[in-house]
């Protein structure tokens, strides 16, 4: 008998992450090799961190010059951890060392300092809820070279550099994902519709927008759904619910933070962002109205029919977005959902 | 500065002569008056009622003024007054004070240094006599004269009432509106002017581009990010620390509130002039800034004697390490209190104003001297009358400030006769730098 050995055959993308990588930072200004191994081995690793088996997801901050590159924020401040080669094997150490001490405030930063030596450690900046996030604070001097490298979905790792280049690196097989910023303004809007500007809809919208963006990025995946004054217990898809009472007034907090601009007021208005993070961590629909205000979540969406017209690709949460959609112009003013992946989609009835 | 100086925005001519003094003619002049209200002033006038019709005339045209400058928007005045908590929804009429309004009124072209000077003196009559029946210190014979109710009353139709409209100069206007519609260059009229401007002028066209940035959107915004960029890197050099600092702070206040666009234009700015060091860490000194404004406004306003202790003791019990980018209205706050006016001082705000004072080291005040003195037109006048004066010779010259580390020709001379015991000499002097700072020299006592 003759015939081929039947061998085992595997598939890596960390060619095309390389290349990816590599692109990215010729389009920032910088040819490094290393440096190129350093954030394709962080990129990986940043998918799933774990240290005393809790998931650690901290931001990178990659750069030439640590002063320079955070000169931007005002109130910044690093500590200095260690120093290494410039190298990917150097990558567990610097994650040993940092991901346990970042949270929200505190980031990772790991400056180039040469061909061969990096230095590492952590920062933060003076951050009120209002301010630019360090993800969009990164472009504001586009002169400099820095990378920002943080994880937005369970598969999805942006990095974005200081000229404005991104690039998502996606680890699944799936075609559709993308983050996508627009469903969410479109969706903040549809919550400030009966804020008026001599009310300071426009700052208030911007906030909400970082807000949402934030709160989705760390959320699993949810729905969230925009209404004008409806009472859930007489829309039998939506009854089953559980009601926020009063409910959770982010522009009102917002604004006495805005007017008063006393530690009082912005301990309340961080207040109702955790416990909004915190909605959005449960199972079930978030409910939002026209004035900024959750009046519901673990909401469960009970379609009266199951009939779809099309065939739909995912998972309960992604069937009931396509059951929503049917609500909307009746009793929902829109929707919008984030999977799992980070795919982002937001209907309020219009074609699209 | 070289040569003679140019006003690169002023007010019009003016329609009541210096000669003019019976109050009948100087009334029917002030044409924002109802004639019914012109026919009561001199009927007044006639029944020697002198402090009711000059806090008559007094109250209108602060109202007036203030009027008009709100129509320039909010966020634009609280911008050039240096006060964060000036937002839209502040009303102006209470919270700018008269001083402030009359400052502001110089700085954009609508009153002339001399009607400057002379509405601040009326203000300190009108403001005495208005508060005399709560002060048992004052005589009841005392009472305002004919001299000082007429000088009152011309000086207020010359610069506000007898105006056909009052507002912006229309100069001013121009200059403001270019910056938002027309890229300038180097090479511009209008910068060209500016280089022979006044300090103040310079100062305020940071303060408008600021404002400007905070308020403008589109293309306009365009043209004030590049003109901003253009204008702000020429005069970086000649700017003084508080106008660097509020520079930093717009900075530090736009990130804080997520407005990218402007922390971009602001960003091109500070980096083109290496100006990083001015940003603060945190909003600390708006709070301080914002404290020590509510101290200057209870001064300036009515019953100041009992109401500047309470935003005295807030300022106080904000902490003696004040940020260097609020020194400068905080020592001026203070000096407001320790100085008080030409009929004394609060006496329950001494213990929280000293408390700050204290806490105040040798370098701090050596910045005040270098760095805001010369522009702060608050104290400057104070030093015109005796009480403010005689405090001001008392709390000065304890400091021991040697006149060498000051680098201002006038403040140095200034410091020189106040450890010298001169008061004469000192309210001389500040009455030339005051006549400077309003962007005319001709009262320099040099």
């Amino acid at each position: 008998m003759s015939g081929t050995m039947p061998r085992p055959q595997s598939v890596t993308f960390r060619d095309q992450i390389t290349g990816k990588i590599n692109d990215l930072l010729l389009d920032e200004g910088r040819v490094c090799a290393q440096s190129q191994n350093l954030l394709a081995y962080l990129a990986g690793t940043l998918l799933s961190y774990r240290e005393e088996g809790v998931e650690l997801a901290p931001i990178l901050l990659f750069c030439d010059n640590v002063d320079k590159a955070l000169q931007s924020f005002p109130g910044a401040l690093t500590h200095r951890i260690g120093q290494l080669p410039l190298d990917p094997a150097s990558g567990p150490q610097i994650m040993k060392d940092c991901a346990p001490l970042s949270n929200q405030n505190w980031f990772v930063f790991i400056e180039r300092t040469n061909e061969a030596v990096l230095n590492y450690g952590v920062f933060t900046y003076f951050r009120l809820p209002t301010a630019i996030p360090l993800h969009e604070g990164i472009t504001i001097d586009s002169s400099i070279f820095a990378l920002l490298m943080r994880k937005v979905s369970s598969s999805t790792i942006e990095m974005r550099g200081a000229r404005g280049n991104i690039l998502f690196l996606i680890f699944s097989a799936t075609r559709e994902t993308l983050v996508q910023e627009e469903p969410i303004r479109s969706f903040a809007a549809d919550c400030c519709k009966t804020i008026t500007d001599a009310e300071g809809a426009k700052p208030f919208n911007e906030y909400l927008v970082r807000l949402l963006e934030s709160a989705l990025t760390s959320s699993h995946g949810t729905i969230l759904v925009c209404c004008d004054g409806i009472d859930l217990s007489q829309i039998a898809a939506m009854r089953d619910a559980v009601l926020v009472r009063p409910a959770l007034d982010l522009f009102t907090a917002f604004r006495e933070y805005q007017a008063s601009n006393t530690a009082a007021a912005l301990i309340n208005l961080q207040r109702c962002e955790e416990l909004l993070a915190g909605f959005l961590r449960c199972d079930g629909l978030v409910v939002f109205d026209v004035k900024a205000r959750v009046l519901a979540y673990r909401v469960f969406f009970k379609p009266e029919t199951s009939a779809q017209s099309a065939p739909i690709v995912g998972g309960a949460r992604r069937r009931a977005y396509e059951g929503l959609k049917v609500l909307v112009g009746q009793h929902l003013i829109s929707v919008i959902f984030r999977s799992q992946d980070g795919l982002t989609l937001y209907h309020n009835g219009a074609l699209r | 500065m070289t040569g003679a100086q140019v006003d690169i925005w002023g007010p019009g001519p003016g329609s009541v002569p210096d000669s003019l003094s019976d109050p009948k003619v100087i009334a029917s002049r002030a044409l924002q008056l109802r004639e019914r209200e012109r026919v009561q002033i001199a009927t007044n006038f006639e029944a020697d009622n002198f402090e009711i019709v000059s806090s008559f005339v007094w109250m209108r045209s602060m109202a007036l003024l203030k009027k008009q400058l709100g129509a320039l928007g909010n966020v634009f005045i609280g911008e050039l007054l240096q006060r964060p908590d000036i937002d839209e929804f502040a009303d102006i009429g209470v919270k700018v004070s008269d001083a402030e309004a009359i400052s502001l009124a110089r700085d954009l072209g609508i009153l002339t240094p001399l009607q400057t000077l002379r509405l601040l003196q009326s203000q300190a009559i009108v403001l005495h006599f208005s508060g005399v029946e709560n002060d048992s210190s004052v005589g009841a014979a005392e009472a305002m004269t004919r001299e000082e109710a007429v000088s009152c009353l011309r000086v207020c139709v010359q610069g506000i009432l007898g105006q056909e409209k009052i507002g912006a100069a229309e100069k001013f206007k121009e200059f403001r509106q270019k910056l938002g519609t027309v890229f300038l260059t180097e090479g511009s009229p209008e910068v060209a002017r500016l280089r022979s401007s006044p300090y103040f002028f310079i100062k305020t066209t940071v303060s408008i581009v600021l404002a400007l940035f905070r308020t403008s959107e589109g293309a306009e915004f365009e043209h004030v990010s590049q003109n901003g960029r253009l204008i702000i890197p020429i005069f970086w050099p000649l700017l003084k620390d508080p106008e660097r600092w509020q520079i930093g702070r717009a900075y530090a206040t736009e990130f804080s509130e997520g407005r990218k666009d402007v922390v971009r234009a602001l960003h091109g700015i500070l980096v083109s002039v290496a100006g990083f060091d001015y940003v603060p860490d945190n909003l600390r000194s708006n709070t301080f800034v914002e404290v020590a404004n509510k101290v200057i406004a209870a001064h300036q306003g009515s019953n100041n004697f009992h109401n500047e202790p309470a935003p005295m003791r807030e300022l106080a019990n904000l902490g003696t390490s004040i940020p260097t980018s609020a020194l400068a209205t905080c020592i001026t706050a203070v000096l407001c209190v320790r100085l008080g006016t030409g009929y004394g001082t609060s006496y329950s705000a001494q213990a929280f104003a000293n408390e700050v004072i204290r806490g105040l080291s040798r370098d701090n005040w050596l910045y005040y001297f270098n760095e805001r003195f010369e522009q702060d037109r608050i104290i400057l006048a104070k030093l015109e009358w005796g009480s403010p004066l005689e405090n001001w010779m008392k709390l000065i010259r304890a400091l021991d400030i040697d006149p060498v580390d000051i680098n201002s020709d006038d403040v140095r001379r200034l410091i020189a006769a106040t450890t010298a015991n001169d008061p004469a000499k000192v309210k001389a002097i500040a009455r030339g730098i005051l006549s400077t700072s309003l962007g005319d020299g001709q009262f320099a006592s040099r």
